[in-house]
């Protein structure tokens, strides 16, 4: 894990950090001879590869945290539609022109979770479909009750789906392994490369949850990555002052 | 009026970078890298809000935080970095009127800045009682709700979470101070039952539950009632 990790940082962290030095420096040394739209799209590109630093250390450093012995989880009760409704507001400000949705079969129950992990989790996935499918492209977060097994309470599965390219079947699996990507010389997929720890640590959730993460290909093309999150009892309603 | 803010923080490069910011919007600024040397500048440069990191080698900021207590009104913005929830949600509970988690951009930091002065003394100043926001009209002495005109039908429960949300309007407010203020100070940890009573304010008053415009779910911490649309700039800096 360790040098998977490592192996990772130096990787995914040295092309934002390349792009951001360069973008700075020329601000630095050539910014009395550009103009202002020159150095608007130089600042522009400091802060959005700074932006995807950002989310590359909570991944690295959420999947150390994850991978340590004990980690203890903040759950509570959370509503599935908040945690979709917090992911898409973000998600529409850093991509305001993106065709987003959110579907929610009524009456879901209660889900008892880390809410911030599962954010992170939903958000990553976000990111993930809007970076490898094209500009127009719709993407849907679902979210339904799944039968629960035996007397187990039904669990819930969210769905983050897009209508990209698609990841080949051999890829399905190995894209969730820490810093694994599309190369293109062995035939893997260029459109999904750069996943790098995103995906991996999603999956760290899920399994942290008791849950787990699948991509399922979807019927007339597209990627559906599916989070099946086990069910909890609910807990009885309390009585309110007002 | 120039307006002073103290800003607490004890990384210089951040430091500068915000105290630069804050003086080209037009604030002064006195900065401190430590909490003692805030609460000696508290003391004298009287300031109409503090930023404070909560980063900081010498404490935890409570102690800054029970000493502006005695200048009641004084606003207090957190920095906090993601996965410090705990304490950023103490100091909410004991005070402190909003946070901004590391890293975010000026154009954020700006926009809370403005929402935290505009609503300066609001705890001193008489209660609000009329609230309207777009199409939603809250009036909390007549217990009355009016969404496009119409008047909406909630239920005590939901009344008395709505109008806890409109005395903080715009600022974020914890699940245990909704807890205590709305159902009592033994229910706390019932948060499974403000999850169910929010889904059903919003069913009520927003058109897109899931895509909430004014009741915001601010996910580990709170919800936070806001005026219709964002503030435009708040995405300024953004890529």
């Amino acid at each position: 894990m360790r040098n998977a990790l490592l192996t990772a940082i130096s990787h995914d962290y040295r092309t934002p950090l390349a792009t951001i030095l360069g973008a700075a420096s020329s601000l630095q040394d050539q910014g009395q001879r550009l103009d202002a739209q020159q150095r608007g799209v130089l600042a522009g590109r400091v802060v959005q590869e700074a932006n995807h630093l950002a989310r590359l250390t909570d991944s690295t450093l959420q999947l150390a945290r994850l991978d340590a012995p004990g980690v203890v989880l903040r759950r509570d009760w959370e509503s599935a539609e908040e945690l979709v409704g917090a992911v898409l507001r973000r998600a529409r400000q850093r991509s305001p022109d993106r065709p987003l949705r959110a579907r929610l079969e009524p009456g879901l129950p209660l889900l008892h979770c880390d809410a911030m992990l599962l954010i992170q989790l939903l958000d990553n996935l976000v990111d993930n479909a809007i970076r490898h499918t094209p500009p127009d492209g719709p993407i849907e977060l679902l979210v339904r009750r799944a039968p629960g097994a035996g007397d187990a309470p039904p669990g819930v599965v969210l769905a983050v789906r897009d209508r990209g390219p698609g990841v080949p079947p051999a890829w399905r699996e190995r894209i969730f392994e820490v810093f694994q990507r599309g190369d293109t010389a062995t035939g893997a997929p260029p459109q999904r490369h750069g996943t790098g720890v995103g995906l991996a640590v999603c999956r760290a959730i899920a399994r942290a949850h008791g849950g787990e993460l699948r991509l399922q290909a979807r019927g007339h093309g597209g990627s559906s990555f599916e989070c099946h999150l086990p069910g909890a009892a609910q807990p009885a309603p309390g009585q309110a002052l007002a | 009026m120039t307006l002073q803010v103290l800003l607490v923080e004890d990384d210089t490069a951040l430091g500068n970078t915000l105290r630069d910011a804050l003086l080209v919007e037009g604030y002064a600024v006195h900065t401190a890298a430590s909490l003692s040397e805030a609460r000696a500048l508290a003391a004298h440069a009287a300031p109409d809000l503090v930023l404070l990191d909560l980063g900081l080698p010498d404490g935890d900021g409570e102690a800054l935080l029970a000493s502006l207590g005695q200048r009641a009104g004084t606003p207090v913005l957190l920095i906090s970095a993601r996965h410090g929830e705990q304490q950023k949600i103490a100091l909410l509970d004991a005070g402190a009127d909003d946070d901004l988690v590391k890293p975010f951009s000026v154009g954020e930091l700006l926009a809370r800045l403005r929402v935290a002065l505009r609503h300066r003394g609001t705890r001193l100043a008489p209660a609000v009682t009329r609230w309207r926001s777009g199409p939603l009209a809250v009036d909390l002495a007549a217990r009355r709700v009016l969404l496009d005109g119409a008047p909406v039908h909630l239920t005590p429960t939901e009344f008395g979470l709505l109008a806890r949300l409109v005395r903080s309007a715009c600022q974020v407010v914890t699940h245990r101070q909704l807890l205590a203020d709305v159902w009592g100070a033994d229910f706390t940890a019932h948060t499974h039952d403000l999850r169910l009573y929010m889904g059903q304010l919003r069913a009520k008053l927003e058109a897109e539950p899931a895509e909430p415009q004014r009741l915001l779910t601010e996910p580990g911490v709170g919800y936070r009632l806001v005026e219709g649309e964002p503030d435009p700039d708040a995405g300024l800096m953004r890529s």
